[in-house]
């Protein structure tokens, strides 16, 4: 045992001094001749004769040496090395070739690695978080018609109740934002915080970057107040200094030690600063009381649940306990309901996920395009050598020995490919960063180069390498090889079958860059759907950002009329500015909530809902919406903050079918609950405005009503202007402006519209089509580099027919005709193929597509006619040089 | 068919090539492979040259060593010694094979069946 351990160390270390053992061997098989031949000698025999007797009793020199060689290393792997030289000096000799493969394999590599990447770290391990495939969100869900959420977030005294009473969880840790305003150097600013329950500070598991976490004492009564750092807040605001650990910071009119930074990837609510709230604080008793203290009032539970439990089990564990809460909050849950648990990558990763499922299958066709690709050149490439090998065959070479070495050849390139690849897709992914927030691929993830994607990268390449390189290199070394040495140059008989086989794999190829550009087309032309959707309003110079008010300053209907009468004012007298409105919340993305409404004199049986919004007079024009009937709100609607309401073109369709809405009553059963504003309150309708869309742009219009913003002095409002030039341009005055109306409220999340939609909107369809559209296009230029290749190659094995055909009287364009006739033969084929199949399984697509059908003639019609464009030009180039053929030199060829 | 010469079994030189250097002391190669020729009275079919694979493969097993050193005639030549450890490992193949030559010698004594 030892001893063969020791050999074969020994043997294995013998690999790397090879030439010192050689050189020592070869000083002692002279030192044996030599004894032998002195022997000899000394027998009386002629110098001669004493060499020739010593060295028939040695056995040969070089025998001997190959035996002491096979003893002391190890065979195979010698073989192998000497095999690896050989390849990589046969490979230099073909530079082009080397190149157009490895590029190939590259760009086939490096893009699936980049989607790898994604899918591995953004979506199976984005978090950095303790036991992550354990954590898990809960939810109440709604089961009156269907099931739907009705909500992701609890009281504190819920969360209390589940941690307490549930046997199925290990912890669960309540979390909710809580924005509050901090000044520093003279300016205030709204920072985005997170308050966590005590457990909340080991809940997570994640070590602080800088200084200590949060500990459970840090919520105990009369412990110092402090506050740990999110990192980008910590790099935004404090240019990563280190020294702020220590120093305190007037969070909330209160004077908080900062104790640490925490890493990156510790992105829990993408927070500025994070800190403790304790168990029994003090129970805000409504929503509004909530707003009023700028105190969090709901909270999302973290569980992590126990080991071998099922969702099931626990949803059925916390359904209990939620029965129990029942009385204690009516309100807050529906008259039939379930608890619903959620893995916490399935609650935030949401329908990107499809996207990827969908970019994987297309990388597997990039791959499969690659692969063939490179088969195709290597078989170009072995009928190159086809002499080379069947003179090996014939000195000795066994096939499986030559197949072994072709296969190394695919290896090496496979490696090269890999390499190359590898460097792509570091480039890819820093590019790809940059997209990550807006994707709904959690904050904590690291789309990177890590070693996971670096073994993907290698598993892959190995695989390609098999698949492209196995069947090429059996091909070769199956063939009759006598055939080989007779004939004399490159042979058209031999090569017809590596034809048959290269023309399949073009066909193949451009059968699947078919696929993928019909899928890149509808994800284009949906991105271009998007981008162009009218969403009612103009969003052309459409300034937004929100307006933070300090706590219990600005609480009255009428603090807030005059302080808006005079910013508005103000604003709208700033040369470039066209108009200026406030409501409460923003267009398109994040309308308020759908509430129900009563309607006297209309009675039903489902729930009739209308979002809601506080609007000033010069709201309509601002935004840019259409008066259909009745009146706007007026500026005196607002000064008295009258009860009228302007609907939306949906509500008076929906909820007043074939009758006139003006004139008519409606009840907000909302603001029944919202301490301060109108309880048990009728709107009179006074004019009906054209739709814009309220639920992003994808979604139906919801009913709407617009009131004057002085129904109520609660909460933050929006600012919106409409500029003559570029919003951004225009930030700066605007909170000079306002800081000279009152310097206490806070200018935040200032935005244009534009961006707004970029951000909601048109990522993901942009994502898409730089995604679907790169892998479709590399496709496209791989499909053309194979048609090209194999043209050319025909071209050159017909040379001498062409010739012949010429001398006999054939015209340029005769041979033109006949090379492209089989140029369109394989690009018909491949194309006809591939829409075959696209037309089969295009309906996958149809989650991501929209404002588009599947079936999208365009992308249909466009696709196959850039195909067949680019196709032709690629087989004409080798066509025309046919026609070059000089006659006389071509027939001088055989 | 006149005297032919005995292949080597397989494993045996190895002990022969150990016998030789515990009995010989220190040997080059080409003394080894004479001294095993004429132990043999020259019986045995041996191409000098396996000796140095044979050589080889006990030196990486740790069970003999080697040194450059001067011949009897001056010639610069590897001289070989068993180790301490080939030594017991002579010891445990001598045993074996002579218990497989006793063996052998009885199974070959049994009058066999002539066809």
């Amino acid at each position: 045992m030892m001893e063969g351990l020791r050999q074969s160390l020994q043997r294995f270390l013998s690999l790397f001094r090879g030439a010192r053992l050689d050189q020592e061997h070869d000083a002692e098989v002279a030192a044996h001749l030599d004894l032998a031949i002195d022997e000899n000698r000394k027998h009386g025999m002629s110098a001669e004769e004493a060499r020739r007797q010593a060295l028939m009793q040695l056995g040969g020199v070089a025998q001997t040496k190959e035996n002491y060689r096979d003893h002391r290393g190890i065979a195979w792997l010698e073989t192998l090395f000497r095999d690896l030289r050989f390849t990589l000096r046969m490979l230099r000799k073909s530079p082009g070739f080397c190149a157009v493969a490895i590029l190939a394999l590259a760009l086939g590599i490096g893009f699936s690695s980049i989607v790898f990447s994604i899918f591995y770290n953004g979506i199976l391990n984005p978090f950095p978080y303790r036991d992550a495939n354990r954590l898990m969100s809960i939810s109440v869900m709604d089961d009156r018609d269907g099931t739907r959420q009705f909500r992701p977030v609890f009281h504190l005294d819920e969360i209390v109740a589940f941690r307490k009473q549930n046997h199925t969880f290990e912890d669960i840790v309540g979390v909710s934002s809580w924005d509050v305003l901090y000044a520093r150097n003279g300016v205030t600013q709204l920072v985005h915080g997170c308050v966590m329950t005590p457990n909340g500070a080991e809940f997570y598991g994640v070590p602080p970057m800088l200084g200590r976490g949060l500990m459970e004492r840090d919520a105990q009564p009369g412990a110092d107040p402090v506050v740990l750092l999110g990192y980008e807040y910590w790099k935004k605001e404090f240019q990563q200094d280190k020294t702020v650990v220590g120093k305190t910071m007037m969070i909330d009119n209160q004077s908080r030690t900062v104790i640490g930074v925490m890493p990156p990837r510790f992105y829990l609510f993408g927070a500025d600063f994070y800190a403790l709230i304790p168990w029994n604080r003090p129970e805000p008793s409504s929503w509004a009381d909530a707003m009023a203290n700028n105190v969090p009032y709901f909270f999302f539970p973290n569980g992590i649940l126990k080991r071998g439990i099922s969702r099931d089990t626990a949803n059925a564990d916390l359904l209990a306990i939620a029965q129990r809460l029942v009385p204690l909050h009516k309100d807050d849950y529906p008259e039939k309901f379930h608890i619903s648990t959620r893995g916490f990558s399935d609650a935030i990763v949401g329908d990107f996920k499809q996207t990827v499922f969908l970019l994987i299958g297309a990388v597997a066709l990039l791959l499969l395009i690659s692969s063939s690709n490179v088969a195709s050149l290597l078989l170009t490439h072995h009928s190159a050598r086809a002499k080379e090998i069947a003179l090996r065959s014939a000195l000795g070479a066994s096939r499986s020995r030559l197949i072994r070495q072709l296969l190394l050849e695919s290896f090496v390139l496979g490696a090269a490919g890999c390499l190359a690849g590898s460097f792509l897709a570091y480039g890819g992914l820093k590019a790809a960063k940059t997209l990550d927030a807006a994707l709904q691929i959690p904050g904590e993830s690291d789309i990177s180069l890590n070693w996971q994607v670096l073994l993907f990268a290698v598993a892959v390449s190995l695989l390609t390498a098999l698949l492209f390189g196995l069947s090429p290199a059996f091909f070769a070394v199956k063939k009759d090889l006598r055939e080989n040495l007779q004939s004399s140059g490159v042979n058209a008989n031999s090569s017809r079958r590596g034809g048959k086989i290269r023309a399949g794999l073009v066909v193949g190829q451009v059968a699947l860059s078919m696929l993928l550009l019909v899928f890149a087309g509808l994800v284009i032309r949906s991105f271009i759907a998007v981008t162009n959707f009218d969403p009612g309003i103009s969003t052309k110079n459409m300034f937004l950002a929100e307006i933070h008010f300090p706590g219990h300053q600005y609480d009255s209907a009428e603090s807030k009329r005059a302080y808006f009468e005079q910013a508005l004012a103000r604003i709208s007298a700033i040369p470039g500015v066209v108009n200026a409105a406030t409501a409460l919340s923003w267009p398109i993305e994040g309308s308020p909530g759908s509430e129900d409404v009563t309607i006297p004199g209309k009675p039903h049986d489902k729930h009739w809902t209308t979002s809601f919004d506080g609007c000033s007079e010069g709201y309509f024009q601002t935004l840019g919406l259409r008066l259909l009937r009745g009146r706007l709100i007026s500026s005196s609607d607002v000064a008295s903050g009258r009860r009228i309401a302007v609907v939306n073109h949906t509500l008076s369709e929906r909820y007043f079918p074939n009758q006139d809405p003006i004139g008519q009553q409606i009840k907000f059963n909302v603001l029944d609950q919202i301490p301060g504003a109108p309880h048990d309150a009728y709107f009179e309708i006074v004019g009906i405005v054209s739709d814009f869309r309220n639920v992003g742009l994808q979604e139906s219009v919801r009913p709407e009503a617009f009131v004057p913003y002085t129904f109520s002095g609660f909460g933050e409002r929006t600012l919106f202007v409409r500029t003559a030039a570029n919003p951004n341009l225009f930030v700066n005055t605007f909170r000079q402006v306002l800081a000279d109306v009152d310097p206490n409220p806070v200018l935040s999340h200032p935005d244009t519209l534009e961006g707004l939609l970029h951000t909601h909107e048109y990522v993901k369809p942009k994502f898409r089509l730089i995604s679907f559209g790169t892998c479709a296009g590399i496709g496209l230029g791989l499909a053309l580099i194979g048609l090209f290749g194999v043209m050319s190659y025909s071209v050159a094995l017909q040379t001498q027919e062409l010739g012949v055909r010429m001398a006999l009287g054939a015209q340029c364009s005769d041979i033109l005709t006949l090379v492209l006739r089989k140029g369109i033969f394989l690009v018909g084929g491949g194309l006809l193929l591939g829409l075959l199949v696209a037309l089969l399984s295009v309906r996958i697509l149809q989650s991501q597509l929209w404002g588009v059908s599947a079936f999208d003639p365009g992308a249909f019609v466009l696709a196959p006619l850039a195909l067949l464009a680019a196709g032709l030009f690629a087989c004409y180039l080798p066509a025309r040089r046919a026609t070059r053929v000089n006659p006389i030199v071509a027939l001088r060829y055989e | 068919m006149g005297h032919s010469k005995l292949d080597l079994l397989q494993g045996t030189l190895d002990l022969m090539v150990l016998q030789t250097l515990a009995f010989m002391g220190s040997l080059h190669g080409y003394g080894i492979a004479r001294r095993i020729e004429q132990a043999s009275g020259d019986e045995v079919l041996l191409n000098q040259g396996t000796i140095y694979a044979s050589l080889v493969r006990l030196q990486q097993r740790g069970w003999i060593s080697a040194e450059w050193g001067t011949s009897d005639n001056n010639r610069k030549a590897k001289f070989y010694s068993i180790t301490k450890r080939g030594r017991k490992q002579l010891t445990e193949d001598a045993a074996y094979w002579q218990r497989l030559s006793g063996v052998m010698n009885r199974v070959l004594a049994v009058p066999g069946e002539e066809a």
